[in-house]
C-alpha cells in the first residue's frame, strides 16, 4: 500500500473517527505483526497467541499515532507490537510460576472479601479475610498479591469467575471522558486503554468512586477492579523499558 | 510508635511486587482495611514509576492516624499533572520535595480509618 | 530476572512478617520454585529472629538488614544487625553453636549453601550470609 493511502486512512480514523479506516490499517499492517510474532515463534508460546497479542499493539500504535510527526505508521507501530509480544511472555512465565494452590485460595479470598464488604459496610482487613477462609494472614497476602501481581494477562479472561461481557452504562461515563481535552495527558492515557479498563479509570480518578462502589456499579468483583484498575495504570504510564524476553 | 521499615529495589520495571508485597504486610499488621492497602500499593507502584535509580526506596512510618511513605529518587516527571490526579485520588495527602540528594521524592500520607 | 533488594526494619518479633514476604517476592521475581521460596523462607525466618533475640538489649531494639540479591542460578541473602556481635562482652565466643541461635544456624545451615556468619560491614554486630540454589 502506498503511504499516501495510509496517510489517508490515518486522517479518516484520527480526525474523524472513521473506525472502519483503522480496521482497514489493521487488515494492511496483519503482514507485518505477523512477521515479527514468528521471530518469537518457537519460545512454548502458539504463534496465534502471538499474532493476536501483536495485533493488539498494532491498534494502539495506531490509536497513539500522531500525523504531525512524519514518520511511517509501520516505523512507529514495530517498538509498539514487539512491546506488547514481549509482555505477553512476561505475564506468561510470571503465571507459571504461581501455583494452583494460590491461585484457588485467591479465587477464595476475592468472594470472601465482596462478601464481607457487604456484610460489615467496609472493607474488610487482612486478618479477617485470612480468619474468614482459615489460612494465616502471610498466606493470605501471599495469595491476594499473586492474583495481582502475577496475573496472566491474556486478553480478555478474567483470573477469576467475573463475568466479562459487555459494561452497561458505558455512554455515561464517556460523556466525562469526551470532556478532556484531546491530547492532555489523561486523555492521552485514556486512549490506551480498552472500554473496560477505561471506564473503571473514569469511575476511580474522574468521578472519586471507591474501589467497592465500582465493583457494585460494574458487577464485577472488587479484585477483578484492583487488578483491571492496575494494568489500566501500567498502560497510561507506558512501559518505559520492556523487560528482556525469556530464551 | 515510629517504627521506620524501609525497603530498597532496583528501579527497573518487575521490581514493584517485591514493594508491593511488603506493604500489603505493613498493611496487615497495622490492621488497614484491604481496600486502603490497594490504594497504598497503587499509589506507591504509581510513584516507582518515576524512579531515576539504580534503586529506588520506600520509607514507611505510622502513627495512630497515618501511614506515611517517602519514595525516591525520582526524576521531575513525577510532577505530571496526570500522576498527580491519580495520586491525589488514592493519598490523603501528596507532597515532592528535594531530597538530600538533589532529586525529588514524594510524601504521601494515607489516613488509617476506614476506606473511602 | 537479577537484582539485589534491602529490607530494614526493627529488630521486634512482629517485623518477620515483612521479612518473609520480601524473601516470596524476590523469590518468585527470580522464577524460583516454591520449595525453594519455603526454604528461604525458613532460613531467613532463623537469621533475622537471631538477630532480634540477641543482637540487642530488649529495651533498646536496634535495626535488622535483610539483603536479597537474586544473580545467575542463586539467590544470595544476607542478614545483619548493628548489636553487640559474636565477640561481644555478654555473649561467650562461640555461643552462636550453642542455646536457640545454635539450632537457628543450624537449620540454616541444613537447607542453604555457603553459610558463612561474621561481623556487620563496619566491625559491629553480626552478619549471616547463605545462599539458596534456584
Amino acid at each position: 500500500m502506498a503511504s499516501g493511502d495510509q496517510r489517508a486512512l490515518l486522517v479518516a480514523y484520527l480526525k474523524e473517527g472513521d473506525v472502519r479506516a483503522r480496521d482497514r490499517l489493521v487488515e494492511e499492517l496483519m503482514p507485518l505483526v505477523r512477521s515479527l510474532a514468528n521471530r518469537y515463534a518457537g519460545r512454548g508460546e502458539p504463534t496465534e497467541d502471538l499474532v493476536q497479542v501483536g495485533a493488539i499493539g498494532l491498534v494502539k500504535a495506531i490509536d497513539r499515532f500522531e500525523l504531525e510527526k512524519g514518520v511511517e505508521l509501520s516505523t512507529y507501530a514495530v517498538p509498539t507490537i514487539v512491546g506488547e509480544i514481549r509482555r505477553h511472555f512476561r505475564d506468561r512465565t510470571w503465571g507459571v510460576h504461581v501455583p494452583r494452590r494460590l491461585k484457588e485460595l485467591s479465587m477464595r479470598l476475592s468472594r470472601t472479601r465482596d462478601e464481607l464488604s457487604a456484610q460489615l459496610g467496609r472493607s474488610p482487613t487482612v486478618a479477617e479475610l485470612a480468619a474468614a477462609v482459615g489460612v494465616d494472614e502471610e498466606e493470605a497476602i501471599d495469595a491476594l498479591e499473586a492474583s495481582k501481581a502475577y496475573a496472566p494477562r491474556s486478553l480478555d479472561q478474567p483470573y477469576d469467575d467475573d463475568e466479562p461481557g459487555r459494561l452497561p452504562g458505558l455512554a455515561d461515563e464517556e460523556r466525562g471522558y469526551a470532556a478532556l481535552e484531546r491530547g492532555s495527558v489523561v486523555r492521552q492515557g485514556l486512549d490506551a486503554l480498552d472500554e473496560r479498563e477505561r471506564r473503571i479509570v473514569v469511575l476511580r480518578f474522574l468521578r472519586g468512586m471507591s474501589q467497592s462502589e465500582i465493583a457494585l456499579e460494574v458487577g464485577i468483583s472488587q479484585m477483578h477492579v484492583s487488578r483491571l484498575l492496575r494494568r489500566a495504570l501500567e498502560e497510561m504510564r507506558g512501559r518505559l523499558e520492556e523487560p528482556e524476553v525469556p530464551a | 510508635m515510629s517504627d521506620v521499615v524501609s525497603i530498597t529495589v532496583p528501579a527497573t520495571p518487575g521490581w514493584g511486587g517485591v514493594v508491593e508485597l511488603v506493604l500489603a504486610g505493613l498493611g496487615a499488621r497495622l490492621d488497614l482495611p484491604y481496600d486502603r492497602i490497594d490504594e497504598l500499593q497503587l499509589a506507591t507502584t504509581t510513584v516507582l514509576a518515576d524512579a531515576v535509580g539504580p534503586d529506588v526506596r520506600v520509607d514507611a512510618s505510622s502513627d495512630t492516624a497515618s501511614v506515611d511513605l517517602k519514595i525516591g529518587p525520582l526524576s521531575a516527571a513525577a510532577d505530571d499533572p496526570g500522576r498527580r490526579r491519580v495520586l491525589d485520588a488514592l493519598a490523603d495527602s501528596v507532597e515532592l520535595q528535594p531530597g538530600d540528594d538533589g532529586a525529588t521524592w514524594a510524601v504521601l500520607t494515607f489516613a488509617r480509618g476506614g476506606a473511602r | 530476572m537479577n537484582g539485589r533488594v534491602v529490607l530494614e526494619v526493627p529488630a521486634k518479633p512482629e517485623f518477620l512478617l515483612l521479612a518473609r514476604l520480601a524473601a516470596t517476592g524476590v523469590g518468585r521475581s527470580a522464577g524460583a520454585s516454591e520449595e525453594t521460596i519455603a526454604d528461604l523462607k525458613l532460613a531467613i525466618t532463623e537469621a533475622v529472629a537471631n538477630a532480634v533475640r540477641h543482637a540487642y538489649p530488649a529495651d533498646d531494639p536496634g535495626r535488622v538488614w535483610v539483603e536479597l540479591s537474586a544473580d545467575g542460578g542463586k539467590l544470595e541473602i544476607a542478614v545483619s544487625d548493628a548489636g553487640r556481635g559474636l565477640g561481644g562482652a555478654e555473649i561467650e565466643p562461640r555461643a552462636e553453636e550453642q542455646g536457640e541461635s545454635g539450632m537457628g544456624l543450624s537449620i540454616i545451615r541444613a537447607i542453604a549453601d555457603e553459610v558463612d556468619v561474621g561481623a556487620g560491614a563496619d566491625g559491629r554486630g553480626t552478619r549471616v550470609r547463605f545462599a539458596c540454589r534456584l
